[in-house]
């Protein structure tokens, strides 16, 4: 039980980050390496608002990471909109160093502290010998609570227009949805998740520095590779499974193997891109065209 | 029927088939050197590294450049390369007090670069086999996995690779000579892959792969030489690194590591030889004038800004690089090449 505990608290905070991943590359094939940094921003802007009441500081977390991804989609990433995905790919790693950088200018590379939410549910729970973190409960609360937006946004007129883009965007412009509109919509909500997934992280961890998304991110690509990329349901479904390979491995591994953990994680990456390129649910996106 | 989309790819005209490329370039290289010894001998050190930087962009383009995959992996060849150098030439003595557990073997410091040059290559050729047959972004992302996986072994097995402090008190012997040598064997290499049959099936298939299958180009096998060729020469240049820095850790050929070489590669034009190697001499101006200015204003931050702003304006401006296509050779006024 404790075990399942973790695997749902690790594969949500896992899910929340690799749905914003996900819902980019659905749209325009771009492996967005700056995510991490867009939940870096949602960090600081937790520290920076410091006394405010909680709901305020979420809230303008949210409303600026939400601005930032979409800023970053008009600067950035439209110029390259056409070209191939490796070009926007070592885009995303310029924006994602730029944003990184702009931290250790502003803020120092050390680390600063943040306490998200008041000490009274930041405690532990014991339930018939389990120990349940509030933060656990927060953490799955979240997940699903956003999932649920999603899949209801999914079915209103511009989720549609979103999944029809996804499918494929020639075909979905042809029919009438505006390229930009949806695009920004993607990266708006990208931002969204990026920011929930920064308060989570910034509560578990009680510290924000420049690096503070780069290991989560990467762990969340691995998830959406897994999944399959594009692939929404496919991006939830890897990063459980993730969630579950990173706590067995951690608990099954003898302990002089346990420090080769991260290589033994990409090895298997490795493997899933050679028998299932597409990942285990195969996105449209992934589909290579002739 | 599905859609038909044709994805955008840099087109080229004709193939840079000039033979003066190398000795022009490598004449471009004695100058600056020139230049530093006589007029900027503080910048010697700076010089030695940039060469460093030549040997392992000219390595990464070898592989990019011909066949259009964005390496992030290519850093790990350069790890290899300089761990090889470390445990060859660090003196006896030093190895039996500081690192016990590395093994004992001794090479001369020439034959220690080929050594890490020539491990790199058999990294490089083993896992290759599964690497080279993924396409595009898998090919990209499996090629960081490499990356990731290298450096978490460097990290921690501490017996061979000193772990997470690294290596130190290395033979310190590159003289700037030396590593200019290196850059032209290291540039005669690349060049003469390049313009081998190989090389031109590889830029056939970066161009459209549908195309060159159907003439008979097997696309997983040239990639996998490709491959092999620039691993050697980023190995090449992890030893050549050793030598003149004389300490390392695992920290040094990560993601700052590999941030720097693709800006020097994206800046300078990943589809010409001549491209990496003014990515590089230019990235290392730019780098070491916002070190000035750094210090001057006491802003920390300013040389990582700068360098991401060059590659991004160079993505969104010049999306092929200073070069694009062109390469540097000696003409005769009026004679095109």
């Amino acid at each position: 039980m404790q075990y399942l505990i973790d695997v749902l608290s690790q594969g949500s905070l896992y899910a929340l980050c690799a749905l914003g991943i996900a819902l980019t590359f659905g749209v325009m094939r771009l492996i967005n390496f700056a995510h991490g940094e867009f939940m870096m921003v949602g960090g600081y802007v937790l520290v920076v608002a410091g006394d405010i009441p909680v709901w305020a500081a979420l809230l303008s977390s949210v409303i600026i990471v939400g601005f930032l991804a979409v800023a970053t989609e008009r600067i950035a990433f439209r110029p390259v909109r056409n070209a191939d995905p490796e070009t926007m790919l070592v885009t995303s790693f310029a924006v994602s160093f730029l944003l990184q950088s702009l931290a250790v200018l502003l803020f120092g590379s050390l680390g600063r502290s943040v306490r998200v939410f008041p000490p009274s549910i930041t405690g532990v729970m014991h339930i018939g010998g389990l120990n349940i973190r509030w933060l656990d409960i927060i953490t799955v609360a979240v997940t699903v609570t956003l999932l649920v937006s999603l899949m209801a946004f999914m079915k209103t007129r511009h989720g549609v227009e979103l999944r029809a883009a996804a499918e494929n965007f020639t075909v979905a412009r042809l029919l009438g949805v505006k390229a930009n509109q949806v695009i920004g919509t993607a990266f708006a909500i990208s931002g969204v998740f990026a920011a929930a997934t920064s308060i989570v992280l910034a509560a578990q961890r009680g510290l924000v520095e420049p690096t503070f998304g780069t290991t989560t991110m990467l762990f969340a690509f691995i998830a959406v590779i897994v999944g399959g990329m594009g692939s929404l349901p496919g991006a939830v479904l890897g990063a459980y499974a993730l969630g579950l390979i990173s706590v067995t491995s951690q608990a099954l591994l003898p302990l002089g193997l346990r420090q080769f953990r991260d290589a033994f994680i990409f090895l298997v990456v490795v493997l899933i891109l050679l028998l299932r390129p597409e990942g285990i649910l195969r996105g449209h996106a992934a589909r290579v065209r002739i | 029927m599905t859609a038909v989309i044709k994805r955008a790819r840099p087109s080229v005209a004709a193939d840079p088939a000039h033979w003066s490329t190398v000795p022009a370039l490598a004449l471009l290289l004695t100058l600056v050197c020139g230049v530093v010894t006589l007029a900027l001998p503080q910048y010697a050190a700076v010089t030695v590294l940039a060469l460093v930087g030549v040997v392992f962009v000219v390595g990464m383009q070898s592989f990019a450049g011909n066949s259009g995959i964005f390496s992030f992996g290519h850093v790990a060849f350069m790890a290899i390369g300089a761990y090889t150098t470390a445990i060859t030439t660090i003196p006896e003595a030093t190895k039996k007090i500081l690192f016990p557990g590395m093994p004992e073997i001794a090479l001369p410091a020439p034959l220690a670069l080929v050594a890490g040059g020539l491990l790199a290559a058999l990294v490089a050729a083993l896992v290759g086999i599964p690497l080279m047959r993924l396409n595009g972004l898998a090919a990209s992302l499996g090629t960081f996995a490499l990356l990731n996986i290298v450096y978490n072994l460097a990290n921690n097995l501490d017996a061979i690779t000193g772990g997470s402090t690294g290596v130190s008190s290395v033979a310190q012997g590159l003289s700037l000579t030396h590593a200019l040598a290196w850059s032209a064997v290291a540039l005669l290499i690349v060049w003469t892959y390049q313009q081998s049959g190989h090389g031109l099936a590889l830029r056939a298939a970066r161009e459209d792969d549908v195309a060159a299958q159907s003439l008979g180009v097997a696309i997983a096998r040239e990639r996998h030489i490709s491959f092999v060729v620039s691993a050697f020469v980023c190995g090449l240049s992890g030893g050549m690194y050793a030598q003149a820095s004389g300490s390392f850790s695992p920290s040094s050929f990560f993601l700052v590591a590999t941030f720097g070489f693709v800006t020097m590669l994206v800046v300078g034009g990943r589809l010409s030889l001549t491209g990496a190697v003014l990515g590089v001499l230019s990235i290392t101006l730019l780098r070491e004038g916002l070190k000035v200015v750094e210090q001057a204003t006491q802003y920390t931050g300013a040389v990582e800004i700068g360098m991401s702003a060059a590659m991004l304006l160079t993505l969104l401006l010049r999306p092929l690089g200073l070069m694009g296509t062109a390469e540097l050779v000696f003409a005769r006024r009026g004679e095109s090449r």
